[in-house]
């Protein structure tokens, strides 16, 4: 192609191989390479978040794949099943120097207008994790200062997954009429303290 | 060496490295129809391969790129939704992330909005013709304040430069918390040689670029979550060819307003305008319906109209347009 304005020299000599390198591409990843589908919740501000919850240095990645059978532990203790799209869970384990003090996680939990992000970064005993902190890092909720309020999210701070997450029986709700968007947090927190404990427990 | 073999050769060196990838992806199949026909249409298909190299206690590089089958449109329109492929190496936590590659250019909405997989736009094509660019630069926050630097071709994704002007572009973003309403301002700069077409032909942008010109763009953005209701407002004001060129200025806005988690009515109004040239407006409403306890599957449709006034014509457009968003 020519360009009246100057010299352009295209790296490959059309778009048109981009089906089949696509195809190509993708099944030397599968085959390759230990592949996931990534649930869609990404962790927005890991410096803040850190920051202000840790001491801490350092953090990385890990990505986690759910097997069947672990699956079906996790759908168990839940009572319910898991989303379709949730084959697989992120760990950010946080460190200070080389020693990890702590995990943070993500979840999408389906709020009562959409989505709603959760964060919680959890301390590990030994015998499970405690939540030491809980981030709401994008909703569309109505209450939207209240589910974020330190009294709200405050609640959460020491809860094990052997607590009860109900709002209005455990938990109290962010504010009156919020009780779908609490219990969809609740819900969400719960849901990652089951994760991290029987992905930990299973040795994952 | 084609690209085919490159990427090959990248998956099976990252195996050999047991670095782990992670697979995400999407199709867009849709229906449109308009004062000229109608028609079934593609958008796009894609996989979004991400592979992260990691330490025992940090990352130390990510690189993403984007895969995609040959969609409904040609090669130069193509370069605004595909081609995604960089690498981001964190410094450390409160330190910036170096970013090398093909990467949205972080103008305006465009630093945060991903336009690809929506049925509206917003004016990026008129206002710096340029969405995805070949360059470097560093991203990071502090506390609530995001920041990007980028430098840049100008020239599009999957090509190497035409001229020694880079394009560099800086954006500052503060986000806080004002009751129920979460907003992000961002305030951005840009200059640069970058495509150009006269208002007149605008129309005729998809067959590629004949010229190219240096811009001067500035730009203040908002996004506003304000409970169930999203609003995005962008304003845009600059020069062409050069500071003492004619005034370039566009603006839009949007709003969102999700009435259950599963039906979004939406309204966007934009206009693009050039000193001496005329100008470009467009209205449209439609809605997203994205049925319950799904997060992977929506449908978009819309009715738009378009209005362009330049010195060589006065046409009044319109489309209906739907699309079926599947993410994996």
């Amino acid at each position: 192609m020519k360009w009246p304005s100057g010299r352009v020299v295209e790296w490959s000599s059309g778009r048109k191989a981009a089906l089949p390198l696509a195809v190509l591409a993708c099944f030397a990843v599968l085959f390759a390479v230990r592949t996931a589908s990534a649930s869609l919740c990404v962790w927005r501000a890991p410096d803040e978040d850190i920051a202000s919850i840790y001491d801490a240095t350092s953090y990385k990645t890990v990505f986690e794949d759910i097997g069947d059978e672990l699956r079906a532990r996790i759908e168990e203790r839940l009572g319910y099943e898991l989303d379709a799209d949730e084959t697989q869970f992120k760990f950010f384990p946080v460190f200070n120097g080389e020693e990890q003090v702590g995990t943070v996680m993500t979840h999408a939990g389906k709020g009562q207008f959409g989505v709603i992000e959760v964060v919680v970064a959890v301390i590990d005993t030994g015998t499970g994790a405690i939540v030491k902190a809980v981030r709401i890092q994008r909703d569309r909720e109505k209450a939207k200062g209240a589910i974020r309020s330190k009294e709200f999210l405050g609640q959460f701070k020491g809860m094990t997954s052997a607590d009860g997450f109900e709002i209005g029986a455990d938990l109290n709700t962010a504010e009156d009429g919020a009780e779908r968007s609490s219990q969809a947090i609740a819900n969400a927190v719960l849901k990652l303290l089951i994760v991290y404990d029987e992905f930990h427990a299973s040795g994952e | 060496m084609s690209r085919a073999l490159v990427l090959v050769l990248t998956v099976a060196g990252w195996a050999n490295a047991g670095t782990k990838v992670d697979l995400n992806g999407g199709i867009y199949p849709g229906f449109r129809i308009d004062r000229d026909g109608s028609s079934f249409t593609l958008m796009g298909a894609e996989a979004e391969i991400t592979a992260r190299v990691s330490s025992k206690t940090r990352d130390i590089v990510t690189a993403a790129f984007q895969l995609w089958a040959q969609p409904d449109m040609n090669d130069w329109s193509m370069g605004y939704h595909f081609g995604l492929a960089y690498a981001v190496v964190p410094l450390g936590l409160r330190l910036p992330q170096i970013k090398v590659g093909q990467a949205v250019i972080p103008f305006g909405l465009l630093a945060d909005y991903d336009t690809h997989i929506q049925i509206v736009q917003t004016p990026f094509a008129k206002t710096l013709s340029q969405r995805i660019d070949l360059g470097a630069g560093l991203q990071g926050s502090i506390a609530q304040t995001a920041y990007a630097l980028w430098v840049s071709n100008g020239t599009g994704p999957y090509r190497l430069d035409n001229d020694r002007n880079k394009v560099v572009t800086l954006r500052i973003a503060p986000k806080f918390l004002l009751g129920d309403a979460e907003m992000t301002w961002g305030v951005s700069g840009l200059a640069g040689t970058l495509p150009y077409w006269q208002l007149d032909s605008m129309m005729m942008a998809m067959d590629g670029p004949h010229f190219y010109r240096m811009k001067y763009r500035a730009a203040l953005d908002n996004t506003t979550d304000w409970g169930p209701v999203t609003i995005r407002l962008e304003g845009v004001a600059g020069k062409d060819s050069a500071l003492a060129g004619p005034m370039v200025y566009g603006y839009y806005g949007e709003v969102r307003w999700a009435v259950t988690d599963w039906l979004e009515p939406m309204v966007k109004y934009d206009c693009y305008h050039v000193a001496d040239q005329g100008s470009h407006r467009s209205l449209a409403a439609g809605f997203t319906f994205t049925p319950l306890h799904q997060t992977t599957v929506n449908l978009q449709a819309f009715f738009q109209q378009d209005w362009m006034k330049t010195m060589m014509m006065n046409e009044r457009l319109w489309n209906v347009a739907t699309q079926v968003t599947v993410r994996f």
